[in-house]
């Protein structure tokens, strides 16, 4: 650097910002700091509070979660976010799960979970209103959806064995919320299970190949249809369905736990007949709620890992239904005889989408042959996703 | 890597005023340089909070300026006129309240007038750019959508012409 420069550089470097400004700037960007302390700075998506989560259940002194509701902040700011917001995941697990701790009777839990549930519900549409209803935030709100119905129910039905009129009140509410927000309902992946629209399940989507699923004693015979079809939720260790009812036919037993439940429950009503007692196992599936098509690729971005059942499965494909899943939202691929669900590793393919995108629908075999035959992490990789054999 | 608090003003405190001098000379609105300086800490923050990963805060620091001041050239190009050039071609003055040093106070002034009389106006672009902002070739050629050998040729022949005229 010549002289020159070095000089005209050295004059543009005695400007500097006036020290009140300097002042004023700072002063704005500490109110920010205060706002939005960093302290809450964590990756974007729910799952990483299961922390706290865990920590709420088992150690934490409910003392210091109350002190921690109501000493604002953090806490305070996050009651206001929405799925995908960084506060999020301190809005569900702590804040209201210090409300749960603190509901006791077996109604105000209930209430309490039919109000969350509403709130999810509410949440969804804020969501959908400015268009953030995505994979993931559907995929959030389901969950929690789902996991509030189940526990709800649970609740209410402890409050039905106790005769406790209770039930009925808040089980009216509950029924009011989800058919106030069916159409969100519907975006969020469920399907009203209200009377009227009973009738809708399985029919179209059994030929879809996407959700139906086989009862029990008829897994792994006939057509092979469940394993990989059940809705994602299903899929999800985190929630709380009875996972050995994994198999079992969604539409018929919706049916019959339908007609019972509805039937304890005009029972103690004295209303239209109750006479068609189902199954009476205890149930915490979520009643009026149908897993249907699972939200467009649930998977998308890697942000939720999915793990779908490993052992025990003996579900069978043909090469028709496998065509049915070809697509990044659903993607099946028959390889050596076994069938896959390529569809969580799409994104975590080291050697692109595209390539993982060619196996959809279809019988791999040849494709993955001239890539990976004899290689060992591949195949291990691909054990992970079995759902089932190539019929 | 995690950032504090601590780290955020730190950089505050140290770069601020690069910033700035920068926004100054380039816009000649002490109100919009500060609030452009703002603004681009504001986005910093914001992205830490948000948990955007970021390797080099200094690095995002300026990368998030340079999208500001790229969006500025782009609002520019729209009014046609550069607002450098308008400012000079109006016999504007920098503003009262840049703190020169008093005795550097003709230094900076013989420096705007010469970037005053400098033509082309690119010319001044990559003199700021270069040593307000401290810009390297390559990322002031990213910013104008030039090649880098063009944006070191722009360099050279301003700071010549800038000299001859220091001396005239």
């Amino acid at each position: 650097m010549n002289t020159f420069e070095t000089q005209l550089k050295k004059a543009i470097e005695r400007v500097t910002l006036p020290a009140s400004d300097r002042a004023r700037v700072r002063e704005r960007l500490l109110a920010e700091i205060a706002d939005m302390p960093i302290a809450t700075a964590m990756p974007r998506h729910v799952y990483s509070l299961s922390v706290i989560r865990t920590q709420l259940k088992k150690t934490m002194p409910i003392a210091l979660l109350i002190a921690l509701l109501m000493s604002g902040g953090v806490s305070y700011a996050a009651e206001g976010t929405l799925p995908g917001d960084t506060l999020y995941p301190i809005k569900i697990h702590v804040n209201e799960g210090v409300r749960g701790a603190l509901a006791g009777s077996d109604s105000a839990k209930a209430k309490l979970e039919v109000d969350l549930l509403n709130r999810r519900l509410v949440e969804a549409e804020q969501l959908k209103n400015e268009s953030r209803l995505d994979a993931t935030t559907t995929l959030v709100l389901n969950q929690e959806v789902r996991a509030h119905r189940s526990r709800a129910d649970k609740h209410l039905q402890s409050l039905e064995d106790h005769h406790n009129e209770d039930a009925i009140t808040i089980g009216d509410e509950l029924e009011l919320r989800m058919s106030g927000h069916s159409s969100v309902l519907r975006d969020l992946g469920f399907e009203d299970g209200d009377d009227d629209m009973q009738d809708d399940r399985g029919g179209d989507r059994s030929e879809g190949g996407t959700t139906t699923t086989m009862r029990s004693e008829g897994r792994g015979e006939g057509e092979g249809r469940s394993r990989g079809e059940h809705t994602i939720l299903e899929r999800s260790a985190s929630t709380t369905i009875d996972t050995q009812k994994n198999g079992a036919d969604v539409r018929g037993e919706r049916e019959e736990e339908h007609a019972s439940q509805s039937s304890r429950r005009e029972q103690e009503r004295g209303g239209r007949g109750g006479d068609d007692e189902g199954d009476d196992e205890e149930d915490d599936r979520p009643r009026g709620l149908l897993p249907v098509t699972p939200p467009v690729s649930a998977s998308i971005g890697g942000a939720v890992t999915i793990t779908p059942p490993t052992s025990g499965s003996v579900t069978t494909y043909t090469l028709a239904q496998i065509a049915t899943h070809n697509s990044a939202s659903s993607c099946y691929s028959a390889i050596s005889g076994t069938v896959y669900d390529l569809t969580p590793f799409l994104n975590g393919h080291p050697g692109g989408v595209s390539a993982i995108l060619s196996l959809c629908g279809r019988d791999g075999t040849a494709l993955y042959m001239a890539q990976h035959s004899g290689q060992s992490r591949p195949q291990s990789m691909l054990a992970s996703l079995r759902i089932g054999t190539l019929n | 890597m995690k950032y504090s608090e601590a780290d955020f003003l730190a950089l505050y405190d140290s770069e601020a005023d690069v910033l700035y001098r920068f926004l100054l000379l380039r816009t000649n609105d002490h109100e919009r340089a500060c609030d452009i300086v703002q603004e681009s800490y504001l986005r910093v923050w914001r992205a830490l909070v948000s948990g955007t990963e970021i390797k080099q805060l200094r690095a995002f620091l300026f990368q998030t300026a340079r999208n500001i001041v790229i969006d500025m050239y782009r609002q520019d190009a729209r009014r046609e006129t550069d607002s450098l050039d308008r400012f000079f071609e109006e016999g504007g003055e920098l503003g009262d309240d840049a703190e020169l040093h008093q005795y550097d106070q003709l230094d900076i002034e013989r420096v705007r007038e010469l970037l005053a009389e400098l033509e082309p106006p690119s010319y001044r672009e990559v003199i700021l750019l270069r040593y307000a902002l401290e810009w390297t070739p390559k990322e002031i050629a990213e910013a104008l959508s030039v090649s880098e050998n063009v944006v070191s040729v722009r360099i050279n022949r301003a700071i010549k012409k800038l000299q001859s005229q220091f001396h005239i």
